[in-house]
């Protein structure tokens, strides 16, 4: 591993024990890799389903892994007592999808920020109401938020205090998971530029899970794009999201709308000729999980999981991934379910 | 933070809106302001409070004997009349009631030092004790508690408080399952896994946000059982297994025995036991309503932001109900349009006020035509779309303005009216598909039963257009969904089960809730398409979205609505192109597909006014960087813009060609 790595996860999978009558046990991440540099954003992009939020829980120690390995600034921290997480939490820590869950609701905002500083690092009051403020300070409340309940506040403010009970363990690495999904458009604006502000100020490193291939875009460095629990693609931000190599990529990316009528109806057109069809419901066991639903589909993507291989800056897990890239890749036959 | 003290100190600094916070009122305050657990309480405290120290308090002693005045009634001597050998039954009563007290007291000390720790432990962390601690209680339930007791009572002879112990220690595996399944709710909660994030430990978790969720149902579970505690101990009384001290029990006892000489000695006992379980019940009645209170989840619309009334300025009062002129462009309703909406203003009670939600919301749509309302959270589309169909929340009710459809007006139309509009004429799409279907029929029986009750059909056809239905919204293999319950559905086939409900009563127009927000990108395009195919069809949609590109991939025309009022009507191609209102131009730049990375969003700071705090003049004046005193100085009419099919509810509209609008 690299010296600028400060996130590591190799081979990781995750499977969720459930009783044969509720279907058997679910395995929701497939061997993924990944890598987060310090000063790194890495977004992970995928539909539901696709396990994005399960890395980052795994990476958070709130599922175990089931095999594979993850370091934290070269520790293992894969099978972590709750010690090792006290430790961890000091430099790791989460922002939730959920404005109005993430919060205790007979708490006060002062309460639920200095919660950890408290009963994790012990810190003396004094101390604690300081960083409280400061933290406040940072994610533009007044200090007098610190005596409200999380119902006195809208969605935005919410999230903003979510954020700033992160910030207030002065961490190095935040998991962003669906952090901007509930909010409205000007507010979701308003919260990205605060992250992209903090990460700037504080030199922070983000996990930035998102179904939203523009927001993660804007935000992240490097992409990962997750599908069925695996990795399809993963490359810088701005290549991933306008030049898209895998074909479920591309499906994700097409069929996302732009505010532009007219380019909007050459993308529907597109969007028809590319011929991918279906939700996840049908997967094969062999081969890739992607298949069923492809328009490049070939006989060897049905037998055969593909590897993710490097092409430039760009690494992709599919069979015909040189030729999506040299643009010479014509659909293979009709996927299955096609009308 | 720690000491109150400091905490003032920091509020010192602070601009804190008054505002009644039920959460930050003292819990016994709250407790207290119900009058029947308030009465509850009071009776039992005093109860107890006479009963402690009933050596001074009690006229006799309880086993002071006066052979001259056995099984008398209430005298000036014996308030509460004399028992057999004439002991006084006042005295009797005060010191029994220690007995029994103690016995409760003993009971519950066991059953909640084992039952709550072992309940909160076992749901937290699962495992083997989650394991040990269910089967201890399965094996509770099959053991006949009496048998035991009697066991207990055989060893101990007289000896009340091991049998209340005992009987403490016999429920408290049933609290800890009771307990357990609270647990395992907190235990999922977002807040809960912040903390295990946060490095909390759990015995602080466990303190800090599982017990405090527990405790409703721990009081509920302990007053039931101390009350239970009460009567058993007035059961052993009973059956002279108990104590031979005086108790209620043995009060009860010896009152049963002479129930043919003097009937009134049972009354002052009877009395006593049965208020008491009363009142313990009528306590924890209040108490569990007083905690959950506490953790009521907050209403995820605006309203519930809104703060107290009364404490704002005069220059901030909202007009609450009073509708500024209409103007221009929107006078006569469209009687070529399907449907033509002028006017409307729908009111509903905010803390008790009857205050405006949507005002003067006037928009037409054509035949054929999709209609896009768009805005933010709190903007009021959902309550216009509501409106249209009078399905609006109760207490709601539309104050003016007409809703015209198929030339009927729907504003002021009765009951029979809108139920032959709704489903037949208008179908309604929701936003959630799966809990818009019921959890206990068939996909297929739902849609038929929508079926028949449009066409009157039979049975069997019903369920043969169903079929056809399904078909029409493109799903695979109709026939399988049709016998799919709603949870054997994905989010995309609920909602195109969901859309062939709403399509079942061949209506004219579709209104559209957010139909897509719930579902995944790539499902998303596919509902687009398909409700593109209705509209080719001939059906009208109108569609509610705060997403830009759904508009702009589905929409002929759209309104934008801001806090309750319409500021922006136009072909959607000319509004993403060229938006006049600030607020829609904002909004545009807002959207991250336009974001370059590395440079600032061009965010709209602030947020949604709620209602109550509607500004007079323009709603967007404290967001607008265009604002001028003209903005806040009276409300700002919706007017046309030069020559052009559109308008904006704006003084200072930007400029439509060369605009700073769009990058």
């Amino acid at each position: 591993m690299t010296d600028s790595a400060l996130l590591q996860v190799h081979g990781l999978e995750v499977t969720y024990r459930r009783s044969r009558l509720r279907g058997g046990d679910v395995t929701a991440v497939r061997g993924v890799d990944l890598t987060v540099d310090r000063g790194e954003t890495v977004g992970l992009v995928g539909e539901s389903g696709s396990g994005k939020s399960t890395i980052g829980s795994a990476v958070l120690g709130l599922v175990p892994a089931s095999r594979g390995g993850i370091e934290f600034d070269g520790a293992d921290i894969t099978h972590g007592t709750r010690a090792d997480r006290r430790l961890l939490a000091r430099r790791m820590q989460v922002v939730f999808q959920d404005p109005y869950g993430s919060m205790n609701p007979a708490h006060t905002v002062g309460d639920t920020l200095a919660e950890a500083l408290r009963h994790n690092l012990r810190l003396p009051a004094d101390e604690i109401q300081e960083r409280v403020l400061r933290a406040l300070d940072d994610v533009g409340l007044p200090p007098g938020a610190a005596h409200r309940h999380p119902a006195a506040f809208s969605g935005g403010q919410r999230q903003r205090i979510a954020i700033a009970r992160a910030l207030v363990m002065e961490p190095e690495f935040v998991v962003c998971d669906e952090a901007v999904s509930a909010l409205d458009l000007s507010v979701q604006a308003q919260v990205l530029n605060l992250l992209a502000r903090l990460k700037r100020a504080r030199g922070l490193s983000y996990l930035f899970i998102s179904h939203d291939l523009a927001v993660v875009r804007y935000l992240s460095d490097t992409v990962v794009v997750l599908y069925a629990g695996r990795v399809v693609e993963r490359g810088p931000a701005v290549q991933v999201a306008d030049h898209p190599l895998h074909p479920y990529t591309r499906a994700l990316l097409a069929a996302a709308p732009v505010p532009d009528p007219v380019a909007q109806r050459r993308r529907q057109a597109e969007r028809r000729l590319a011929g991918t069809v279906g939700t996840a419901a049908a997967r094969t066991s062999v081969g890739c999980a992607f298949a069923p639903r492809c328009a490049f589909a070939q006989e060897v993507c049905w037998s055969v999981q593909p590897d993710l291989v490097a092409h430039d800056t760009v690494a992709v897990a599919c069979h015909r991934g040189e030729e999506i890239a040299a643009g010479t890749a014509r659909p293979g036959r009709p996927p299955a379910g096609a009308a | 933070m720690k000491t109150p003290t400091a905490r003032r100190t920091a509020s010192g600094t602070a601009r804190t809106h008054p505002r009644r916070d039920s959460a930050r009122r003292g819990f016994v305050a709250r407790l207290l302001r119900k009058p029947t657990a308030a009465g509850s309480a009071g009776y039992l405290l005093l109860v107890v409070l006479v009963t402690v120290p009933a050596g001074p308090l009690a006229p006799y002693s309880p086993d002071g004997q006066d052979l001259t005045a056995a099984l008398q009634g209430p005298s000036g001597a014996h308030w509460l009349g004399t028992g057999e050998l004439g002991r006084d039954v006042l005295s009797r009563l005060l010191h029994g009631g220690q007995v029994t007290l103690l016995g409760v007291v003993i009971t519950l000390a066991a059953y909640l030092l084992l039952g709550v720790p072992a309940g909160m432990v076992a749901g937290y962390r699962g495992g083997f004790f989650d394991r040990l601690v269910l089967r201890t209680a399965d094996l509770v339930s099959a053991v006949p508690v009496i048998i035991v007791l009697l066991v207990v009572l055989s060893v101990f002879t007289g000896d009340e408080s091991a049998a209340m112990a005992a009987n403490g220690l016999l429920g408290a595996p049933l609290l800890a399952r009771v307990v357990r399944s609270a647990t395992l709710g907190v235990k999922e909660e977002l807040y809960v896994r912040a903390a295990v994030a946060g490095g909390i430990r759990d015995r602080v978790i466990i303190r800090r946000h599982v017990l405090p969720r527990v405790t409703g149902v721990v009081l509920v579970q302990a007053s039931v059982y101390g009350a239970y505690a009460v009567l058993l101990e007035t059961g052993l009384g009973f059956l002279g297994l108990g104590t031979t001290e005086a108790s209620w029990g043995s009060m009860i006892a010896e009152a049963s025995k002479n129930i043919g000489t003097d009937p009134w000695l049972l009354v002052p006992s009877g009395f006593m036991i049965t208020s008491f379980v009363l009142a313990l019940g009528l306590l924890s009645d209040g108490l569990r309503d007083t905690l959950a209170e506490r953790y009521a989840a907050p209403a995820r619309k605006p309203p519930s932001r809104r703060r107290g009334g009364g404490l704002r300025g005069a220059a901030s009062q909202p007009v609450r109900g009073q509708v500024p002129g209409t103007a221009g462009v929107f006078e006569e309703p469209d009687t070529e349009a399907l449907l033509s909406v002028r006017g409307l203003t729908v009111s509903l009670p905010i803390e008790g006020t009857p205050t405006d939600v949507i005002r003067d919301v006037s928009f037409d749509l054509r035949a054929g035509e999709v209609l896009g309302i768009v805005g933010e959270t709190g903007c009021g589309k959902t309550i216009t779309a509501t409106s249209l169909l009078g399905m609006l929340p109760a207490d709601g009710r539309i104050a003016s303005g007409s809703v015209l459809f198929e030339g009927a007006d729907l504003a002021g139309a009765d009951a029979a009216t809108l139920r032959r509009v709704r489903g037949r004429r208008i179908g309604w799409i929701s936003q959630d598909p799966v809990s818009g279907l019921d959890p206990s029929f068939t996909a297929g029986a739902q849609v038929a039963e929508v079926v028949r009750l449009h066409t009157g059909c039979t049975r069997k056809e019903a369920r043969q257009r169903a079929l056809e239905l399904f078909a029409k919204v493109r799903l695979p293999d109709p026939a399988r969904i049709a016998v799919s319950y709603p949870h054997q559905l994905s989010g995309g086939m609920a909602q195109r089960v969901g859309i062939a409900a709403a399509l079942a009563g061949e209506p004219a127009l579709v209104i559209a809730d957010e139909p897509t927000t719930a579902l995944d990108v790539t499902v998303q395009a596919e509902i687009l398409d398909l409700l593109r195919e209705l509209r080719s069809a001939g059906t009208s949609v109108v569609l509610i979205t705060h997403d830009w590109g759904v508009l702009a991939d589905l929409c002929d025309r759209a309104v934008v609505m801001y806090a309750g009022e319409v500021v922006e009507e136009a072909e959607v191609t000319d509004l993403v192109t060229a938006p006049a209102h600030p607020y829609t131009a904002g909004l545009l730049r807002s959207d991250p597909h336009h974001a370059v990375p590395g440079e600032p969003l061009p965010a709209v700071e602030g947020a949604v006014p709620p209602p109550p705090q509607w500004p007079v003049g323009c709603h967007f004046q404290n967001r607008c960087p265009r604002v001028s005193e003209a903005c806040r100085a009276k409300p700002v009419v919706i007017s046309q813009l030069a020559e052009l099919e559109r308008s904006t509810r704006c003084i200072r509209p930007l400029e439509l060609i060369g605009g700073p609008a769009h990058d």
